[in-house]
């Protein structure tokens, strides 16, 4: 079975079968399109990930190795946020900052899927909360002048979804 | 290497397209309350999803002058609902900035003085991008504002409602044609009358169109009117084959058809009338009651899905 080797940021190297390391849109490139040949066994750096995020990420791409290509263009499953499963449920059982470390690297990484599965997990932690919530949830500061959430929440009183 | 504070990621940290992304996931009226969380979601809740936020303004609930809509610079409506009553308007001041960004505008012209119609008309041609205008007034008030209407080369879509229970004369919508990229037309009255000895030049731009109602359903004529339709949609029929046919005959072409009608009606008709209409990709037929006899339902299913969805 082929691998490549993957350099993080913190300079750890990881082993990776390369159809997993394929999860990733990024690596994918690099491999196909930029050329670079694994079997010269020189790493492929990752310098925006640290080895414990990168970690992480390759138990979920171990796990959703042979998921069957996501419909395109599915305008319904964008919106749910009850389809995580639950192996993913408690993957991302962790604290905000390994979440969003999760999510970030992910991103760099373009693995949609993963990428997906997060976002849904931070709506439902944004769903039913004020805004004041939601600030402190995420650390969020209100930088409106004062008077300007209120006038936005009158404004908001007059709009409605357009049919 | 021990990650300091510094180094937290934060909500706000991740580009616009991932913050979309989670936006996306949560419903309506919860997103829009979300834009007082701070300037950028503020901004970006407009940027991403303002083609599904319709801002509703009259002259009364919102001083107009004082409170206009391109407040809030990151604010960007592209969707106005707009009611004209007695009240006075300011509508240059209240548009301002948001002119060429509009580009849904829906006014219900309701019991106004002339003044505020001329407003209206005004406005009109300064909304630069508009593609979907959809009006509701007298036939009075549409008689003054008509022009200005037909010369809004931009629109699309064009939906107009008389207010009131008189017929309406097709004459009305001489004209019409100017409106180079018109496509989809959408007239609801009590009903409409086609005068004799008249005929509406043809507007052969218009592709949709959609009949809130037909008195009298002459679709020959229709169709030198409107002769490249590909979807219609029609209220009330009278009972006939004979009509059917008329209106195969009249659009040959039709790709979608929706026909809303009675149940009287769906039983004194042969649905094979349909199979003329060879591009025919979806049929609704709507009965008033909901209901269709059952040996119609089992017919339609019969049909291959491709042609014909009910």
């Amino acid at each position: 079975m082929s691998t490549i080797k993957l350099e993080t940021s913190d300079g750890v190297k990881f082993t990776v079968k390369t159809q997993v390391a394929k999860c990733s849109g990024t690596i994918r490139t690099m491999l196909e399109d930029i050329g670079i040949n694994p079997q010269d066994g020189e790493a492929i750096p990752l310098s925006n990930v640290h080895s414990t995020i990168l970690q992480k990420i390759l138990v979920w791409a171990e796990h959703h190795v042979d998921d069957p290509e996501p419909p395109r263009d599915d305008a319904d499953a964008a919106k749910r946020t009850d389809d995580i499963c639950s192996w993913d449920e408690d993957f991302l059982k962790v604290d905000q900052r390994t979440l969003f470390d999760v999510m970030l690297a992910a991103n760099y990484l373009d693995m949609k899927q993963l990428i997906a599965v997060c976002c849904k997990t931070v709506a439902n932690m944004i769903k039913g909360k004020t805004a004041d919530q939601i600030r402190k949830t995420f650390n969020i500061e209100n930088d409106f002048p004062p008077g300007d959430e209120d006038k936005i929440r009158l404004r908001n009183q007059f709009c409605e979804e357009r049919r | 290497m021990k990650k300091d504070e510094m180094d937290v990621v934060k909500l706000n940290d991740f580009p616009n397209e991932v913050l979309a992304m989670i936006f996306a996931r949560i419903p309506f009226v919860e997103r829009l309350q979300m834009s007082r969380v701070c300037h950028r979601w503020n901004h970006l809740i407009f940027r991403y999803f303002g083609g599904q936020i319709l801002l509703k303004m009259d002259g009364q609930g919102m001083t107009l002058s004082n409170n206009r809509p391109g407040w809030l610079s990151e604010r960007n409506y592209r969707n106005i609902s707009l009611k004209v009553d007695k009240n006075h308007l300011d509508l240059d001041n209240a548009f301002n900035g948001i002119q060429n960004k509009l580009v849904y505008l829906s006014v219900h012209i309701f019991n106004c003085p002339p003044e505020n119609v001329g407003g209206i008309q005004q406005l009109l041609p300064k909304l630069i991008n508009l593609k979907i205008l959809k009006m509701s007034q007298t036939e009075e008030d549409f008689k003054t504002i008509f022009t200005t209407i037909f010369d809004l080369p931009t629109i699309e879509s064009l939906t107009n409602t008389f207010e009131g229970h008189v017929i309406r004369s097709l004459r009305l919508l001489e004209g019409l044609r100017r409106m180079s990229s018109l496509k989809k037309l959408h007239l609801q009255a009590a009903s409409f009358s086609y005068p004799r000895n008249f005929h509406i030049q043809p507007v052969p731009q218009v592709e949709q169109l959609k009949f809130r109602k037909i008195l009298a359903a002459n679709f020959r004529k229709y169709s030198l009117a409107f002769p490249n339709l590909k979807v219609l949609d029609i209220f009330s029929m009278k009972r006939t084959d004979e009509l059917l046919t008329d209106l195969t005959r009249a659009w040959p072409a039709l790709e979608v058809l929706t026909l809303r009608v009675n149940l009287g009606f769906l039983k004194s008709f042969t649905l094979e009338i349909f199979l003329k209409l060879k591009k025919l990709r979806k049929l609704c037929l709507l009965d008033v009651a909901n209901q269709l006899p059952e040996e119609t339902s089992n017919y339609l299913r019969s049909l291959s899905n491709e042609q014909v969805m009910l």
